[in-house]
């Protein structure tokens, strides 16, 4: 049986942003005393506009491009682990989904967050550094039609196999049939 | 049937499933063999994907609670549990520390009959099924609690946003403690039992390893991480509601076989004993409920997790402000244990397989049990579950 003493949060999520820190936009860091050890200030340290400022999250926007130089350097730096992939449709007038990435720590959770066009939403499989996340990958496609560079499977995982092509369920416009 | 499997330039797939005992969702496995040996394995699932994550879009956020706790009958407290806390957190809405004792009780005692239940069925795919029987009688004790506390066997019900809907009495107390002394004694009995009985060591010591590297490699969760050595438990890493008050000490195996697997439930259990006495001698008094709970709740994101019997359940729920959440995503522990067995598989003896798969704790909700067996020439012939399992417990009666 083990006992260990918990890393504060504060410590983990200093740790994530000195590591994120090409990652954060400037305007997140201004005003801050050196810039280092960030601790931006809690309540507006989100850096996602709809974000409600929970002390142990840390959102960083990545692009398409970045997302798998950012995750290597999360774990280079031993950052944590892949908890899951996320998808959110986030409608059809905003035109996007949103595809996060969340890595827990401890108590500290970071969740890298990349927005493709709804049209042609694209993102780099990131199974080559992290295999286990194919599972997470495949449901992604299924489930929302983003496409997956790379990716070593692209079978379906949850829906049927005679499951009708460009059709995906938590598609905001996919609408359930009442019963 | 297993000469033609050797032919060779001919790859055998042994399709199992999708019916069958060993998985929550009824799963499709196909295992590849040469021989006795596994060369490949893969998976498909869904057979019972009920696209709840899509139905929680359209219902509001207490209806929600109650499609939450239908994804497992067998942990079904901690799905309500895990969202009832996003939700609550996202709403700013504080839980009165009583209720939080309480849901912590309930969380501990489905831990118990879960581990229980887990430990009957890995005992009877071994061929071992007076322990079985014992194991299962034993866990007949905790459902009784759990009836007694909420009315309900499974599907507790236990949980309100924002509290519990019911109250831990002295007579429930006095039960619980007798019922927790009780399972303490069943359990050392248990752990002697899978450490020195040689028919089952058989059957568990050095199958299915997976040390350290591969357990981070691939992603397993929970117990089955915890047996390899993966000092990763929710409950200890961020303490959540009342284990901040009542804290729980991690249980840690290094072996990273089978048997390791069964020492860190069962060992877990006797911290689940020590948590019950020491909520229940030291309930917090006050409110079961906080007064009111908002329809609509503020634009936002909040994540939530939480040990499950299986490991962590992450639960990320988005709010636009209205009266039903945008999005809901449930990730459950299986379901990453479930591709570290097709990592396991490779290399081991397709005896082996039911232990396999009942090592990472799936459920047991199938009734149905199916093995096919068929070869690339199309000839098939039909392999119950049972015979697969049978297989097994003869394939290691011949060795002794």
């Amino acid at each position: 049986m083990l006992s260990e003493p918990i890393t504060p949060v504060e410590d983990l999520l200093k740790q994530a942003e000195a590591i994120l820190i090409p990652w954060i936009p400037e305007e997140a860091i201004q005003g801050l005393d050196d810039g280092y050890p960030l601790m931006l200030n809690y309540t507006d340290r989100r850096i996602k506009v709809t974000g409600t400022g929970f002390p142990d999250c840390l959102d960083v926007n990545v692009s398409a491009e970045e997302l798998l130089t950012v995750i290597q350097t999360l774990l280079d730096n031993d950052w944590g682990y892949l908890a899951t992939i996320t998808g959110v449709d986030l409608g059809v007038e905003a035109g996007e989904i949103e595809v996060l990435y969340h890595f827990c720590h401890g108590t500290a959770v970071v969740t890298l967050s990349v927005k493709v066009p709804r049209e042609n939403p694209v993102v780099p499989s990131i199974c080559g550094i992290i295999p286990s996340a194919s599972f997470y990958e495949r449901e992604l496609l299924e489930m929302f039609g983003v496409t997956i560079t790379n990716t070593p499977n692209t079978d379906h995982l949850f829906l049927p196999d005679n499951w009708p092509d460009n059709t995906y369920p938590l598609r905001k416009d996919f609408v359930m049939h009442a019963n | 049937m297993m000469l033609e499997m050797t032919q060779k330039e001919e790859k055998f797939i042994i399709p199992i499933g999708p019916q069958h005992p060993a998985l929550k969702e009824p799963g499709h496995f196909e295992f590849a063999v040469d021989g006795e040996l596994v060369t490949d394995a893969t998976v498909r699932l869904g057979y019972v994907h009920r696209g709840i994550e899509k139905g929680a879009e359209a219902r509001n956020w207490n209806q929600n609670l109650y499609l939450v706790e239908r994804i497992c009958g067998i942990c079904s407290h901690i799905h309500a549990f895990t969202y009832a806390r996003g939700v609550e957190r996202l709403a700013e809405v504080e839980v009165p520390p009583r209720a939080q004792a309480i849901r912590v009780l309930v969380a501990e005692l489905e831990r118990i009959h879960s581990h229980m239940l887990w430990f009957g069925v890995a005992a009877h795919e071994a061929g071992f099924d007076t322990l079985f029987m014992f194991s299962w009688r034993d866990r007949e004790t905790i459902m009784d609690i759990l009836e007694g506390l909420t009315g309900n066997r499974v599907n507790y019900s236990a949980n309100v946003l924002g509290g519990v809907k019911f109250d831990v009495t002295d007579e429930h107390r006095k039960t619980i403690l007798e019922a927790v002394d009780f399972m303490e004694k069943r359990t050392k009995h248990y752990l002697n039992v899978v450490t020195t009985d040689a028919m089952f060591l058989q059957r568990t010591r050095g199958i299915g390893v997976a040390n350290l590297q591969q357990a981070h490699r691939l992603g397993i969760l929970g117990p089955t991480a915890r047996a390899s050595g993966v000092k990763r438990d929710v409950r200890v890493d961020a303490p959540y509601s009342a284990y901040k008050q009542f804290p729980i000490k991690m249980v840690v195996e290094t072996a990273g076989d089978l048997e390791a697997r069964f020492v860190v439930r069962l060992k877990e259990l006797f911290e689940s004993y020590r948590l019950i006495r020491e909520i229940l001698n030291n309930m917090p008094e006050g409110d079961l409920q906080v007064k009111r709970f908002p329809r609509r709740i503020k634009p936002g994101e909040v994540i939530s997790r939480v040990e499950a019997p299986r490991g962590e359940v992450f639960y990320y729920i988005r709010s636009n402000g209205g009266e039903m959440p945008e999005r809901l995503k449930v990730r459950t522990p299986t379901m990453m244990n479930m591709a570290s067995v097709l990592a396991m598989a490779v290399g081991h003896q397709l005896a082996d397989m039911p232990m396999l798969l009942v090592g990472i704790d799936p459920c047991f909700s199938c009734n149905d049990r199916g093995v096919a067996i068929c070869n690339s020439k199309g000839d098939h012939d039909q392999w119950t579950w049972e015979r697969l399992r049978q297989h097994g417990i003869d394939f290691y009666a011949e060795k002794v």
